[in-house]
């Protein structure tokens, strides 16, 4: 069979290196009218420079094609008798585009191409992963990544059950000379990652959601390991990087250090024995000329509760900068010691070329759950602005927990969250609304950042009040960065958490002193009918000069329509309450576009588009039905498009352009 | 630039485009007695009905605005997008190029020479059922499309094609689909596929059916003798295919099959026909066309047990049905093999039959056979068409056979009696091949005459100017003529070049098959006036040969091409007009109403050597099927349009003038059918192209 690459692309890599020399550091945004990464670049800018989509337009876009999720073909009724909590919904991808076609996948882990122009499908891949077990969280996936050199073309796809697969580009088929039979198995020598084993809820123990990411030959692959645990051993979230070409394992970073490795002292006890997670389940980014990727990681077994893993547990919640050839571990930043809040980090890291102080940087900023942006050199691992380790504190009434006395404080740029509770963020819209949210927190125990959760006691305290919420602040939906600019582009959300605890059953595996009991578990603060208790906004969009370290401007993200109208508040002159999502943003030459969740027609949803500079809304279209993805931008025969996943009982990829 | 997402995705397995949310009609029960023609606007059966009439009621489109029919959307053919089971047991869904390269990567020689899976030949006419037409591809892929917009509803892919090369010499093809409902809710849809399988989906879903058969497949070769799924005959095809809809009667679903007449072994699969539970999949009975033991029916007319071994004698066309009866009716075909009976000697019952079978218990009721000991391919092309006569005051259930040797053979439905006499007649029987036996007489209706010429004699050849005359007797004059059923022979060398005969074994009818109009008793066919050669050869023993001699070779179709038959100068035509026509025959008498032929044969009539004469119509534009509307016959011609190009024609029911025409947007493949939908009446017919297409047109 012929498994030349796709002609298009053949000449598109011919241009590439003819035109574009510098695209192979790539963290300039998206080259050529394509979208060849999650984040547009390798360097996850979600910066594309076209134009043609402008403030004096946008308002006239229109849908120009409609692709819906194949996943609606499934024999769901069926699929549902194995799994009830099968869903087709979580649509989460934003597409790749590359000579003229796009690659998406599906929430059951479908992967598709599809024409830039016309919406048709040109292959399916359907790895069947929902026959085969139960994903560890969601059916979900964010994408897929794309591989050529210059002859074949490759997509890479993790799968549900913890696989890699490589798809020729050009016709969708397994390449049956990439590891065994087209696919490589992420669990292999990870330990207690068993194939075919499940948790005590009867769950993959690891799988893949968001998207690989490809550079210097080497695909390095993103996992899932439940959060649910009721067991402090679990498989830690190592990264392999495999070979794009034969699928061969090139290295592996253990996220939790074993035996010799460096930060096995962080492990009090050896209890790097056994502990797991802290795996990266959100996005890399990588530094093509460097030779470096970028691994945001996460929390450690259990999220909430670290009683039997103390210490600072490198390399939880961490930035890690490996070498992408070989492995080797170039520096790191932890953000969190020991954490307990399950402050992943939750999104790519963005590079950027920054100039402070008349000094160029070639920086990477993260954004985070905690709603602090980390900016360093992305060469060296030093901080552009001083971080400062600041005492916090550490009291808990968690038996044997032992938080650390302090943590990382960026001293710049500052937060684009709230941060921490405290009587004076209460909701005081009125003095009678503010004593019901007085009232209402009065339970639990407030206080900054990183305050120790707290058991919950009948007929006494009923918690910590944790902010941001444990999705964050910043999410998957990430940030996008303008290379022109040096503007750094996060939506955040202003949510809180008051977590809850028990003891696990022994009799179902259970071995934590404490697990999680739910996020809506237990009594919770309660203000009348869904009044909000802490003040506005409840999401926005915060535009930070990175070059700087200042925040340029920062809008809620909508009008809050939906708060505004309580019978409490509608005689109110409100601001803009935010609340509309925190949907992730694209950003073009002259626009920074991204979902609402309302204020179209009807109060539909939307995706607007703000002036750059000052965040103003500079144009509105009303979506079809609400965001799931993040938009992406791309040029296909003298037109742009801009392509979103969309909700509906079939959720749909729409693609917008000028008519 | 807007496309919606029926056209961006098409499905494999059991997958469905859009939920189908369609209301059931409350009152859409069938009717016991079906043969009157389509009900409700609806066209439940591939023949319209399962009497197979092709006729519906529907006046809306009408001889006045016939030719300001539009074409209300097109719908392009889902063979272009397939899929295959993936190494890790996934699915994948890629162009066809990609999918086709693959099976072949990962098995060596799966595809016949030059013969991987063709998407072109679309052949289905669709049902519609409440909205919905169901149909399938050449691929086999079974799809529901709503009436209305052309819109993909599901797509269900049994992936035949994965396994190899269909049976039969013009191999990708399937002519339809089969529908049943209980009345409350359950409604399915059945059908054969390339390689021998039942398939049985949910008719809103296109999911396939719970408990039947594996997955809602049910493999049809089980339990057929010499059926053996993974051989494959000489040319590397598969050795049993199902190409024709089944048909569903009462609540038994039974089919037909597909089994190469092109051979080198006298030993092949019986063309056995097969009925299972429309509910349960569960095996019902088979019809033994050839017979299973010597106890049985019929097999003193396979000498030294023939039986034994000889296949074919299938119904590869499509069937009928009585439901008031329940009788299901086989018009069968040739026995192994076409051209030679030298190793089957007898009459060879059920061969070229039309046989009655009782639905519930699988027995024969009453059967004709039309030609004894078969030497020409005579297969009964097409379904029997059910009308009720009146005959001399008499009223009769009568059932019409039309054929491939230019007969219409017409019976009591419910006994078998002809209702005009049936004689047997001495035939030729000599010169014959070696070893050949042939049947000294056939039977000849009395009634109605023959709607093609028959047999071949210098009388019948073309007379246009003495000077083509000449040239046509010096053409056939190394070939020996006769009557119908004259045997075959071999060519000689030095002497004759074989035995010409007419019709063809490609037929005078063919699947196209007939029309009849339950009002007035009229049977419209269209047919073709084509004249064929048989060249022999004895296939070699060590190709495992077993065959004295059989037809067909690789090599002798060459030497065919290079001149093998008589031939005429730059495609001038050997016998007189016309080439094909309409015959419309009044069954309640027995005779002709009218004949015309079937286009202006302008490609014949513009040869050098004609186009100074002034002929009448030539025909030859194709033996398009039939449909019949309140008012109209209508067929499709493949020339007359503008440009000369392909049309649809209306005719007057009752003379067969032409009333109207409208230009096609490539030739027609399949049958057309009409229904109706939100009050206005379409006309729906497959078309070539690449992909193919069902179009449906409408009135403004």
């Amino acid at each position: 069979m012929s498994r030349g690459c796709h002609p298009s692309a053949v000449i598109l890599v011919w241009v590439l290196i003819a035109f574009f020399p510098n695209a192979a550091g790539a963290q300039y945004g998206a080259v050529n009218g394509e979208w060849r990464s999650y984040g547009a670049d390798l360097g996850s800018t979600k910066y594309s420079p076209l134009e043609q989509i402008d403030a004096t337009n946008f308002d006239d876009l229109r849908v120009a094609w409609r692709w819906a999720s194949p996943d609606g073909a499934l024999d769901l009724d069926t699929l549902r008798e194995q799994d009830r909590r099968l869903s087709i919904r979580m649509f989460q991808a934003t597409p790749l585009m590359v000579g003229g076609v796009l690659y998406i996948s599906t929430a059951l882990h479908q992967v598709a191409a599809v024409d830039a122009a016309t919406g048709e499908t040109i292959w399916v891949h359907d790895p069947e992963m929902y026959r085969t077990g139960r994903p560890t969280h969601f059916y979900n996936s964010r994408g897929v990544a794309y591989w050529t050199d210059g002859t074949d073309a490759r997509i890479f796809f993790g799968t549900n059950e913890a696989y890699l697969i490589a798809l020729d580009a050009a016709t969708g088929e397994l390449v049956r000379d990439f590891g065994d039979n087209g696919r490589v198995d992420l669990m292999t020598g990870v330990p207690r990652a068993i194939r075919g084993g499940t948790n005590h809820r009867g769950r993959n123990l690891m799988g893949v959601a968001s998207p690989p990411i490809v550079a210097h030959d080497i695909v390095v692959t993103p996992n899932v390991i439940s959060d649910g645990a009721i067991a402090k051993e679990a498989p830690p979230g190592w990264i392999k990087g495999v070979d794009a070409r034969t699928g061969v394992t090139r290295w592996v970073f253990r996220t939790v250090p074993q035996g010799d490795d460096f930060g096995v002292d962080t492990w009090l006890n050896e209890s790097w024995r056994y502990s797991g997670n802290t795996n990266v389940w959100s996005m890399f980014s990588v530094d093509d000329e460097l030779g470096y990727i970028y691994l945001p990681t996460g929390t450690p077994t259990g999220d909430y509760y670290g009683g039997h893993r103390l210490g600072d547990n490198l390399f939880a919640e961490s930035l890690v900068a490996l070498d992408i050839e070989t492995g080797q571990r170039m520096w790191h930043f932890q953000a969190v010691h020991h954490g307990v809040w399950d402050y992943d980090f939750p999104a790519a890291p963005t590079l950027i070329d920054i100039t402070v102080d008349g000094r160029s940087i070639k920086a990477v900023a993260q954004v985070s759950k905690q709603g602090f942006t980390y900016v360093f050199d992305r060469a060296t691992g030093e901080p552009v602005w001083p971080i400062e380790e600041r005492p916090v504190a550490t009291d808990t009434d968690l038996e044997g927990e032992v938080l650390s006395p302090t943590q990382p404080f960026p001293t710049k740029p500052p937060p684009f969250e709230y941060q921490g509770t405290s009587l004076d963020d209460l909701i005081d819209f009125t003095p009678e609304i503010r004593a019901l949210a007085v009232e209402a927190v009065s339970g639990f125990r407030l206080g900054p950042l990183f305050s120790p959760p707290m058991f919950s006691v009948e007929d006494g305290l009923q918690g910590t009040i944790q902010r941001p919420h444990v999705g964050g602040g910043a999410s998957w939906s990430g940030a996008a960065v303008d290379p022109d600019t040096g503007l750094l582009y996060v939506p955040s959300e202003n949510r809180f958490s008051v977590l809850k605890y028990h003891t696990p059953d022994p009799d179902e595996g259970g071995n934590l002193r404490y697990t999680f009991t739910g996020l809506a578990a237990g009594i919770q603060p309660q203000m009348p009918q869904g009044l909000p208790l802490f003040k506005p906004p409840y999401s926005r969009m915060t535009a930070i000069d990175l070059n700087a370290g200042e925040h340029a401007w920062m809008h809620p993200n909508g009008d809050g329509n939906r708060y505004r109208n309580h019978p409490m508040l509608r005689d109110l002159d409100l601001p803009p309450l935010g609340g509309e999502g925190h949907g992730g943003p694209v950003l073009t030459k002259t626009l920074l576009v991204s979902a609402l969740a309302a204020g179209g027609t009807d109060e539909g949803p939307r995706l607007v588009a703000r002036d750059k500079m000052t965040g103003d809304i500079v144009g509105s279209v009303d979506l079809p039905a609400g965001a799931i993805g993040t938009p992406m931008t791309y040029m296909h025969e003298g037109t742009q498009y801009i392509a979103l996943t969309v909700g509906g009982e079939v959720p749909e990829l729409v693609a917008l352009a000028l008519p | 630039m807007t496309t919606t997402p029926r056209d961006s995705w098409i499905g494999g397995v059991g997958r469905v485009v859009r939920l189908v949310t369609v209301m059931f009609l409350a009152c859409a029960v069938t009717p016991a007695a079906a043969q009157y023609g389509a009900e409700n606007g609806e066209w439940r059966s591939y023949g319209g009905d399962v009497g197979s009439t092709k006729y519906s009621p529907l006046d809306q489109i009408a001889p006045e605005n016939f030719e300001q029919l539009e074409i209300a959307w097109r719908w392009s053919s889902v063979d272009d997008f397939l899929s295959m089971t993936t190494p890790d047991g996934g699915e994948w869904w890629a162009d066809y190029d990609a999918i086709i390269a693959q099976l072949q990567a990962d098995t060596p020689n799966l595809y016949r020479e030059r013969n991987t899976p063709n998407r072109s030949n679309l052949q289905a006419t669709p049902l519609m059922v409440d909205g919905v037409l169901f149909l399938n591809t050449p691929l086999s892929q079974g799809v529901a499309v709503d009436a209305t917009t052309g819109e993909t509803l599901w797509v269900f892919n049994p992936k035949s094609y994965a396994e190899g090369t269909t049976s039969m010499t013009v191999t990708w093809r399937e002519r339809g689909v089969a529908y049943w409902s209980d009345g409350a809710g359950a409604e399915r849809v059945f059908w054969g596929t390339g390689n021998g399988s039942l398939v049985c989906v949910h008719a809103r879903t296109g999911r396939p059916c719970e408990n039947f058969g594996q997955g809602g497949m049910i493999d049809a070769m089980t339990g057929l003798p010499r059926a053996v799924r993974e051989d494959r005959d000489y040319l590397n095809a598969m050795l049993f295919s199902i190409q024709s809809p089944p048909i569903v009667v009462r609540d038994t679903v039974i089919h037909g099959s597909s089994i190469a007449d092109r051979r080198i072994t006298k030993e092949a699969v019986p063309g056995w026909v097969r009925a299972w539970d429309v509910r349960t999949g569960e095996h019902k009975w088979d019809f033994h066309t050839v017979p299973a033991s010597a106890d049985e029916y019929g097999s003193d007319t396979w000498l030294d047990e023939s039986w034994r071994y000889s296949g074919n004698a299938n119904v590869w066309t499509m069937l009928s049905g009585d439901n008031e009866l329940g009788y299901v009716y086989l018009p069968t075909g040739t026995p192994t093999n076409d051209y030679y009976g030298g190793h089957r000697l007898g009459d060879n019952l059920f061969a070229e039959s039309l046989v009655a079978v009782d639905i519930e218990t699988g027995q024969r009721v009453w059967h004709f056979q039309a030609v004894h000991h078969g030497l020409w391919d005579y297969d009964f092309p097409a379904a029997p068409n059910l009308l009720d006569l009146d005959i001399d005051g008499r009223r009769v259930r009568a059932i019409a056979q039309v054929s491939k040797q230019g007969f219409v053979y017409t019976f009591d439905r419910v006994t078998g009696a002809p209702i005009w006499p049936i004689e047997e007649r001495p035939v030729p029987t000599a010169p014959a091949l070696p070893g050949e036996v042939p049947a000294p007489t056939q039977p000849f209706p009395a009634k109605p005459p023959a709607f093609e010429y028959q047999g071949v004699t210098l009388d019948d050849l073309v007379d246009f100017t003495p000077e083509i005359r000449a040239m046509a007797v010096e053409a056939v004059s190394a070939f020996r003529l006769g009557p119908l059923f004259t045997p075959p022979t071999l060519a000689e060398e030095g002497g004759t070049q074989g035995t010409l005969f007419r019709p063809t074994g490609g037929g005078a009818a063919s699947w196209t098959g007939a029309a009849v109009d339950p009002e007035t008793g009229l049977l419209y066919v269209p047919s073709r006036n084509g004249l064929g050669v048989i060249h022999y050869y004895t296939p070699e023993p060590a190709r495992g040969g077993t065959l004295r001699y059989t037809h067909g070779a690789p090599e002798t179709e060459r030497l065919r091409g290079g001149g093998g038959g008589p031939r005429m100068p730059q495609g001038l035509p050997l016998l007189k007009p016309p080439y094909s026509r309409m015959t419309a025959i009044d069954m309640n008498r027995g005779e002709h109403a009218w004949m015309q032929p079937l286009g202006n044969g302008d490609r014949i009539r513009n040869h050098p050597m004609l186009r100074e004469l002034d002929l009448p119509p030539l025909g030859g534009d194709g033996r398009g099927g039939p449909l019949l509307t309140k008012t109209l016959l209508v067929s499709a011609l493949s020339a007359g349009g503008s440009d000369d190009g392909p049309r649809l024609v209306a005719r007057d029911k009752a003379t067969g003038e032409e009333l109207g025409s409208i230009d096609l947007p490539s030739g027609a493949i399949g049958t057309p059918m009409t229904y109706m939908a939100d009050d206005k009446q379409y006309i729906a017919l497959t078309v070539g192209g690449q992909p193919p297409n069902l179009i449906a047109f409408t009135l403004p």
